[in-house]
């Protein structure tokens, strides 16, 4: 469905280069911390921006090449960008039904009304968390086949958060042959979500896996620079050292469970395996 | 493109306070003072508040939400002319009818010929303000592109001048007077012809422009 070959984009500073493949039905997350390129990769997608070299594909096509009608096909939120700020709830539907054909007007002010969003108040006066509620209903507005989900929910509460991560939920249940690429610096967003994860940094791709086998297969064993010394690194994918112990990341854990019965191997959470990748040594 | 007229539909009817505002003042203008005033105002006003639609898109960083919709940036540039000439034009007809509606309360006597030349003239006059202002916006932003307005203004207004005395030094001042009557002798039809043709070539220049602009712009 997407397909990012080798992408490159270079700012003063900063250059992008990665390759992703996003098959239908997935739901894919951008994990990575702020300014790892996330929103450039996904403005590459959407064809806003345009690549120094490499290829994007969105539905076999250049993004700047999709007709109307295949632009219909996707939802976006972007972070910190939507429909003016002077606009009421009316404005955007009316928008709305004269951008998409596929818009259900009533599904759409019924997902609203649970959430509480007044129709009467301009954006300006909604919160952080309403705010982005719509802009996540909006792009879900006209069953779309693919969404583009920039830091849906960055800024926001747990129950916030929580409330959109919902939202999306059940949008994916409706069909679940829909595609959603979700970026965020919340891995515990993505982790319920995600059946794969991109991780990330400085613009390249540190790490791609599905969430399952980051979650089952990856973990954390802890131990002494002797033991560290004499263990088998075959499986070690990064490790941090302190002044009284090692810490590393394997994608392995059960080898280690099995071959090193005295180590402390614990479950890793995608924060652990942030911070170790993206800090530790590889 | 549906969507972006609608779009900007809604942004104009957002700003209800300066509608009525606007409309107000047009009114008390039109039956309390020259009523010749009024074709300039109306179609002015208008003008500012359909141009405020792309400060309204730039706000916010809107522009790159929008350009996720179902459009592509030459869509959007074509929009914002087709918006701009119809609102105008809507607006100036309206003005028209006010004018009228104005000379006929006030018993006021004028001769036809010469306020359907003012009247006509300040159409393509308008269009043309447009046409020089949606590219200049879209290419620097319009608060950006306000003040490359101002920096063009002030550069024309300059060269103006200095020529106009640097044609009197030359002993020329009797060629520009006669300019001026030569052209004073082309027919009224000949004039409004000609307005309406620079008008026109103009906009579509300025068209090819904005869409050259907003396809290389990213977002």
């Amino acid at each position: 469905m997407i397909r990012l070959n080798n992408l490159q984009k270079e700012y003063k500073g900063f250059k992008l280069n990665v390759t992703m493949d996003i098959p239908e039905g997935r739901v894919t997350g951008l994990i990575g911390r702020n300014g790892a390129g996330k929103t450039t990769t996904l403005k590459s997608i959407l064809g806003l921006i345009r690549p120094t070299s490499g290829e994007v594909t969105v539905f076999g096509k250049k993004p700047t090449d999709l007709t109307s009608d295949e632009r219909q096909q996707i939802g976006v939120a972007l972070s910190e960008s939507g429909f003016s700020m002077i606009f009421t709830l009316e404005d955007v539907i009316r928008v709305l039904k004269s951008c998409y054909k596929d818009f259900d007007e009533k599904d759409f002010r019924d997902k609203c009304s649970a959430q509480s969003l007044p129709f009467d108040k301009q954006i300006k006066d909604f919160s952080s968390g309403m705010k982005a509620k719509l802009r996540v209903l909006v792009a879900m507005s006209h069953k779309a086949k693919l969404l583009i989900l920039d830091e849906p929910t960055a800024g926001l509460d747990v129950i916030a958060r929580n409330d959109i991560l919902e939202i999306v939920r059940k949008y994916l249940d409706e069909d679940p042959m829909r595609s959603i690429v979700i970026s965020s610096h919340i891995s515990s967003d993505l982790e319920g979500l995600c059946d794969d994860i991109y991780m990330i940094s400085d613009g390249k791709i540190v790490l791609h896996e599905d969430t399952d086998v980051l979650l089952g297969n990856y973990g954390l064993i802890k131990m002494s620079s002797e033991e560290f010394g004499s263990l088998d690194k075959k499986y070690i994918v990064a490790s941090h050292e302190d002044r009284f112990s090692v810490t590393c990341l394997t994608s392995e854990k059960q080898f280690y469970v099995e071959n090193y019965p005295k180590l402390v191997i614990e479950n890793a959470h995608i924060d652990d395996i942030i911070v170790l990748m993206l800090g530790g040594e590889k | 493109m549906k969507g972006l007229f609608t779009k900007d539909v809604r942004l104009i009817l957002s700003q209800k306070r300066f509608m009525i505002l606007y409309l107000a003042v047009a009114l008390i203008l039109s039956f309390s003072m020259d009523s010749s005033f009024i074709v300039s105002y109306i179609p002015m006003i208008a003008m500012l508040l359909v141009l405020s639609t792309i400060s309204y898109d730039y706000n916010d960083n809107g522009l790159s939400f929008i350009m996720t919709l179902p459009c592509k940036p030459g869509d959007y540039a074509v929009e914002k002319y087709i918006f701009s000439a119809t609102g105008v034009t809507l607006m100036w007809l309206v003005s028209l009818v006010l004018q009228f509606v104005s000379f006929m309360i006030q018993n006021t006597e004028y001769v036809l010929s010469e306020v359907i030349l003012t009247d006509v003239m300040m159409l393509p006059m308008f269009l043309l303000i447009i046409a020089i202002m949606i590219p200049i916006e879209l290419r620097y932003s319009p608060e950006k592109g306000r003040t490359v307005l101002f920096i063009i203004f002030g550069i024309v207004m300059i060269a103006v001048i200095a020529g106009k005395s640097a044609l009197e030094k030359l002993g020329s001042a009797d060629a520009v007077s006669g300019l001026v009557s030569k052209l004073q002798t082309i027919s009224q039809t000949g004039l409004i012809i000609a307005a309406y043709a620079v008008c026109l070539i103009a906009f579509s220049i300025s068209m090819i422009c904005s869409i050259r602009i907003m396809q290389n712009k990213e977002f």
